[in-house]
Parts: structure tokens; C-alpha cells; sequence
């Protein structure tokens, strides 16, 4: 009991310097719970129980330290959905957008044939115009054939 | 990390992370919104621990460094100071029928300890972690944690002391 003592007080002075093995705290710990202790020892023993009580300190697991048993459909699917809304979103106003551009594009190209065909009609009666007026000029070639056949016709030699 | 091994890891590891957040923070419910917080956050980056060497020091660095935030954002805080005020009147009463519970005063001593000590004592004499954890969780050198301990556990000593020839001279 004395050589044990005298051990602990060692101990003591180790562990104020922050210097002893677990196993030599464990010693400590199991001395001052087991022993009537001297009284200059006694702020020690008070010690070593408040903290082997707080060791002890049991908790009930509480519901919100197990992410894992939240439901899924509250969490991930709510993420998921706000994933899913805003890709719908995207796609609506993309296919709005595009279907505006091509029904536009195809205005302007109808625009665009109406315009080409009006210019190719006016044309052909402007060619239609020139033509008559072509071969009523042409008559006249024929008056020139008679004058040179009368002038060059061997015949008339 | 598969979803069964994540909670292997972190089941058992929560009440100690608890009593460490509750070192700090007192309040029992703050406490437990920290270790919620702090698992929440674990669980969503479990893809990524596998990476992680020490996971049981990881976790407790997080809680520790979750629960310094929260008192540094706390200090300054004008609604606490008046809510400290208005606990007081009840914690003299139970303070006077809990005055010769000896655990009280070991706690009242802890709770004037600095931050640092405070989690060097609840980790090495309270969690029972080595040495090499505890440096591993507060980032400290070997001797820097010695020194800390030492002061810590002198300073409790010696307001024990007080206490007990207090205790002597009155009866």
C-alpha cells in the first residue's frame, strides 16, 4: 500500500506534465476510483470521476444524425424534379424559339418566290412585247431580198 | 463509400463527437445540431473518404472546427449576452443544491479552461485518444500539446485545491 502510493504520487507528477502513457493514466484512473484516498489526493480523485462519468456519457442517436434514413423521395427526388422541371423548361423555350425561326423562314422564302415570279412575269411580256415588235420589223428583210435578187439576178444580164 | 460502411463508421462515432461539441458549446442542443451538421456534411462527400487516412480524426477535426465558427460567431453576439442574463437567476438556484456536487465544480473549472485545453483534457483524459490522434485533430506538435496539457490539467488541479481547502475551512 505504501510502495503504492508512492507509485501513484510519481504518476501524479507525470501526468501534471502531460507526459504519461494511456495505460498509466488507466492505473491512475482505476486507483482513485477503487481506494479511500488520502485527503491531499482527494482533488484528484474528484478528478478522475468527473471524467470517468463524462466518459460514460450516453446519447440516444437522434433522427438527425442519420441523413441516410431520410426518405428519398423528400430529398433527392425533390432535387431531382427541380433538375427535371428546369431541363423541361429549357426544351419548351428552345423548341418555341426554334418554331418560330423556321415558320419565319419559310414566310420569307414564300415572300421571297412571289417576288421572283412577278419580276420572271414581267419579263416575258416585256420579251413578248420586243418579239412583235421584232417581226414586224423583219417584214422589211424581206423588201431587201427582193432588191438584191432584182439587182444581182444573173438573169437580168 | 457504400452507405452501410458510412454508417459503420460514423454511428459509433457520433456520441463522442457529441460529448467533444458539448465540451465546447455547453448547450446540449447546440451540441447536437453540431454533430448533425457535421455528419450531414460527411455524408454528402462519403464518395470522396475512401481518400481520407484517418477517418475517425477527419470527423472530429470537422466537429472541432464546426464548433470554434460557431463560438467565434457567437462572441459579439448581443441577443446571447442577454439571454446568458436571463438564465442566470435559475442557474444560481440549482447552482446552490448542486454546490457540493464535487462533478459540477470539475466542470465549472473545465469550462474556464481556454478552447485549446479544453479539447487537449476532453480528448486525451475524457476520450482516451493518443497522442499522435490528438496532434493529428488539433494540428499540433508534439511538444506544443504536452505544454497545453500540462497547463490544462495544472489548472484544474489547482482550482480543485481551492475548492476542497474551501470546502475544509468551512466545516
Amino acid at each position: 500500500m505504501r510502495m503504492d502510493l508512492q507509485k501513484i504520487e510519481i504518476l501524479i507528477e507525470k501526468y501534471l506534465e502531460g507526459k504519461t502513457t494511456l495505460k498509466e493514466e488507466a492505473l491512475l484512473g482505476n486507483f482513485f476510483q477503487m481506494e479511500e484516498v488520502p485527503t491531499h489526493l482527494m482533488p484528484y480523485k474528484d478528478l478522475f470521476a468527473f471524467f470517468s462519468k463524462e466518459r460514460e456519457t450516453a446519447i440516444a442517436p437522434l433522427k438527425q444524425w442519420a441523413p441516410w434514413e431520410t426518405p428519398k423521395s423528400s430529398l433527392r427526388d425533390l432535387e431531382k424534379q427541380w433538375w427535371h422541371s428546369k431541363w423541361t423548361n429549357v426544351a419548351v423555350v428552345l423548341i418555341l424559339f426554334s418554331g418560330s425561326f423556321f415558320s419565319g423562314r419559310q414566310y420569307y422564302q414564300k415572300k421571297q418566290a412571289e417576288i421572283a415570279y412577278n419580276q420572271t412575269l414581267s419579263a416575258f411580256s416585256l420579251l413578248a412585247q420586243n418579239y412583235q415588235k421584232a417581226t414586224a420589223s423583219a417584214v422589211y428583210l424581206n423588201e431587201f431580198e427582193q432588191a438584191k435578187t432584182k439587182i444581182y439576178n444573173p438573169n437580168n444580164k | 463509400m457504400e452507405e452501410s460502411a458510412f454508417i459503420s463508421f460514423i454511428t459509433p462515432l457520433q456520441e463522442r463527437l457529441f460529448r467533444v461539441a458539448k465540451r465546447l458549446l455547453v448547450s446540449s442542443q447546440e451540441a447536437q445540431d453540431a454533430v448533425g451538421e457535421v455528419t450531414l456534411k460527411l455524408w454528402d462527400k462519403r464518395d470522396s473518404l475512401t481518400s481520407v487516412q484517418n477517418l475517425d480524426a477527419y470527423a472530429m477535426t470537422m466537429t472541432k472546427n464546426f464548433c470554434l465558427d460557431r463560438l467565434k460567431s457567437k462572441q459579439g453576439n448581443h441577443l446571447r449576452l442577454v439571454h446568458v442574463n436571463y438564465e442566470k437567476p435559475t442557474d444560481s438556484l440549482s447552482e446552490s443544491i448542486e454546490h457540493r456536487n464535487s462533478f459540477s465544480i470539475v466542470e465549472k473549472a473545465m469550462e474556464l479552461l481556454p478552447e485549446k485545453q479544453k479539447l487537449v483534457v476532453q480528448l486525451r483524459d475524457i476520450e482516451g485518444l493518443s497522442y499522435e490522434e490528438i496532434e493529428a485533430i488539433l494540428d499540433m506538435k508534439p511538444t506544443a500539446l504536452r505544454v497545453a496539457l500540462s497547463r490544462a490539467r495544472k489548472t484544474l488541479k489547482e482550482n480543485l485545491v481551492k475548492h476542497h481547502a474551501y470546502g475544509l475551512t468551512k466545516n
